[in-house]
């Protein structure tokens, strides 16, 4: 086996409060992903997606503290200097955000922004007509019709599927070897979901880009991702083969989390919903993150945090009583 | 995009023709509602009442008001405001020979006060919530709050008085008539205090209102975006987070330039600058309706045009008020 592209071990991320101990959004995360991979990140809102994705580009809000160790192509990030880190950025590693309709500045061309992208990273400092060409091509390669001239367009001027698929062409300008896409469709309606899942598709098998989605939605993860990681409060509770994952999970909660996807196959059945919500970030809670909401959850759970173990291969939970698959997807 | 802004520009010109009406108008009888009667100064001292009631005719104050205005707006259309009561000169010509100095007082003043407003206003942004920030905002709130009148005395007693640096007043040097650069070299020592003291006020707004759009401006997403294509935080500060910035600023310049106008009138006569403030004033003094009525026009139509430029300005900065 190769070497990872991306191998992440126990990153942290916390918020310091005055008079307090600092709030802790992200810990002991832990990762690789490998080239050419797409893993998809799951979870619900406050779980640390986002965080664990800006955590890679250094680009956590200003008042973030990070611990632990990010190594790209064995790099260690978080040791970078910040020349360095802009180098990466963009370039080898770039990333597109969930609001197609805010990522854009207002005030300048989509080509000209897109072209900025490609600008900040020439070395060989190709001239304006160079720079116009390699843009309509890459609006061209996302599907934008006459894509010269729509680079001349602000981005108020173009749908939420074109702006969206126009920050994909900005962040894969300089085929970067990893792609981080921030649930790139959740703003978007299905059909244009589909569109944008597919070019991803498509990026990843003519570049061999590796991709970090995340995504709130299962059933992006299962079409597209070989494996998903489950988060929750801040923790991964779950890593393995998305086929696996998905069919007999392993940790309580992406047994939840499954149930309480609609499915087709059993349309008028209720969703459940799992009940209560997940922790205060703020304050801290002993033992599993899930057990206050755990059906399973014994004494032990609510006193000492189990650590991500292996079960299976490539499959990792968090869980002192994991589920035994085959129990779970009959349930 | 041409064709866009020069339809906005026409349509901006048109919608301020009916407001520059009502300016010439509103200025028309307010200045006639002052108390005095034109006729009776214009007469000299003790006139025979039959000198009066020729000299109203001459001027044809005997008309009704509304057939004066008529009258006096079909003048104005041939640039002719009457003639200065005092200096016996038409008005345009006495507002003409001093608008230049006022015009290198007030742009000086204000592209002074947006270069240093900018640059306070975003490095203040950039340190948004620290001790520079800090210090910056309540400077800018004291140089907002004081008078422009006591500022400029302020000056002269520091910097001409005591120290000796700098002119009190006037244009240029009373002895020397200098020519060439070493007139300019004169009139921009004189320059130095009056416009010092008229930027401070507007320096200050700019400041603030740079500040707070440039703070929203890099709490966006697309600043965001800009690092992680690999940006500098410079090039994030400058090329997006104040690229949308700037509608406010320029907004915040046009708005403002009516009162930097009137601090205009203020500073002239602190510093003896021979501008056009310095002629309201003194057409006040002497009671020159007709002069004092072309000074207040002329300048509302300066400050009309000057918001009409700033209008246009943010159309240029942002593409989504064009339409
Ligand atoms: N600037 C900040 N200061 C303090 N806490 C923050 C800050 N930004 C985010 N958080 C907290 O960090 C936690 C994780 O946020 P994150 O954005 O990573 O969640 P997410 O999993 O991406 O959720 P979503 O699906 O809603 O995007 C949340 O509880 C959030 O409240
Ligand atoms: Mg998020």
């Amino acid at each position: 086996m190769s070497a990872p592209l991306l191998s992440i071990r126990e990153l942290g991320v916390s918020f310091p409060r005055k008079e307090a101990p600092s709030t802790t959004v992200v810990e002991g995360v832990s990762f690789d992903i490998m080239p050419g991979e797409i893993v998809g990140i799951v979870g619900e809102s406050g779980s640390g997606k986002s965080m664990t994705a800006r955590s890679v580009l250094r680009l956590l809000p200003k008042s973030a503290e990070l611990s632990g160790s990010i190594r790209f192509r064995g790099r260690e990030i978080p040791e970078m200097t910040d020349e360095e880190i802009r180098d990466m950025r963009g370039a080898l590693v770039s990333m597109v955000f969930q609001d197609p309709m805010t990522s854009f500045n207002p005030v300048l061309r989509i080509g000209d922004q897109i072209g900025e992208a490609i600008a900040l990273h020439d070395r060989a400092r190709r001239g304006r007509r160079a720079l116009r060409d390699r843009v309509a091509k890459l609006l061209a390669l996302v599907g934008i019709a006459d894509p010269a001239e729509r680079a001349r367009s602000y981005p108020h001027e173009f749908s939420g599927g074109m702006r969206q698929r126009a920050l994909t062409a900005m962040a894969v300008a300089n085929s970067p070897a990893l792609l981080i896409a921030d649930e790139p469709t959740t703003a978007l309606d299905v059909t244009v979901q589909d569109q944008v899942l597919s070019l991803l598709r498509e990026l990843n098998e003519n570049s061999g880009t590796a991709i970090l989605l995340i995504t709130h939605n299962i059933a992006v993860v299962a079409s597209l991702c070989r494996r998903v990681i489950v988060m929750y409060a801040g923790r991964v509770i779950e890593d393995g083969p998305t086929d696996e994952v998905l069919t007999a999970p392993r940790h309580p909660y992406t047994w939840s989390l499954l149930q309480s996807v609609p499915r087709i196959d059993q349309a008028g059945t209720r969703l459940t919903a799992i009940k209560g919500q997940p922790p205060d970030p703020a304050t801290p809670l002993a033992g599993c993150k899930f057990h206050p909401r755990c059906p399973w959850a014994e004494q032990r759970c609510g006193e000492q945090e189990p650590a991500l173990s292996p079960i299976g291969e490539a499959h990792g939970v968090r869980c002192w009583l994991p589920m035994n698959g085959i129990a779970a997807a009959a349930q | 995009m041409l064709p866009a802004l020069l339809r906005l520009s026409l349509r901006r010109a048109l919608l301020a023709l009916p407001l520059v009406l009502a300016v010439i108008a509103f200025t028309f009888f307010l200045i006639r509602l002052a108390p005095g009667d034109p006729a009776a100064i214009l007469a000299g001292e003790a006139p025979t009442p039959e000198f009066l009631a020729q000299v109203r005719a001459e001027y044809g104050l005997d008309q009704p008001a509304w057939r004066q205005f008529v009258a006096f707006l079909g003048k104005a259309m041939t640039g002719d405001f009457g003639t200065s009561i005092y200096s016996k000169q038409p008005v345009f010509t006495v507002i003409l020979e001093r608008f230049p100095a006022t015009v290198l007082l007030t742009g000086t003043a204000m592209v002074i006060a947006s270069l240093i407003g900018i640059l306070l206003g975003a490095a203040s942004a950039r340190r948004a919530g620290s001790r520079a920030d800090a210090l910056i905002s309540a400077a800018s709130l004291v140089g907002y709050s004081l008078p422009g009148f006591w500022v400029g005395q302020l000056l002269i007693l520091l910097f001409a008085v005591s120290l000796n640096w700098l002119p009190a007043g006037g244009m240029v040097a009373a002895r020397g008539s200098y020519t060439g650069w070493r007139h300019v070299e004169d009139v921009a020592f004189h320059m130095v205090l009056p416009v010092a003291t008229l930027a401070v006020f507007l320096l200050t707004m700019i400041a603030r209102f740079t500040r707070a759009a440039m703070v929203e401006a890099l709490d966006q997403d697309y600043v965001l975006v800009a690092e992680a294509k690999g940006a500098s935080r410079r090039r994030v500060l400058w090329n997006h987070a104040f690229r949308n910035a700037a509608v406010t600023t320029v907004t915040v310049i046009g708005l403002e330039f009516g009162m930097v106008l009137a601090g205009a009138v203020v500073v002239e006569i602190v510093f003896s600058w021979p501008g056009l403030g310095r002629l309201f004033y003194d057409a006040i003094h002497r009671r020159d309706f007709a002069l004092l009525t072309g000074a207040f026009m002329f300048s509302s139509l300066v400050v009309i045009v000057v918001n009409m430029v700033s209008d246009i300005g943010c159309a240029m900065l942002d593409p989504r008020i064009r339409r």
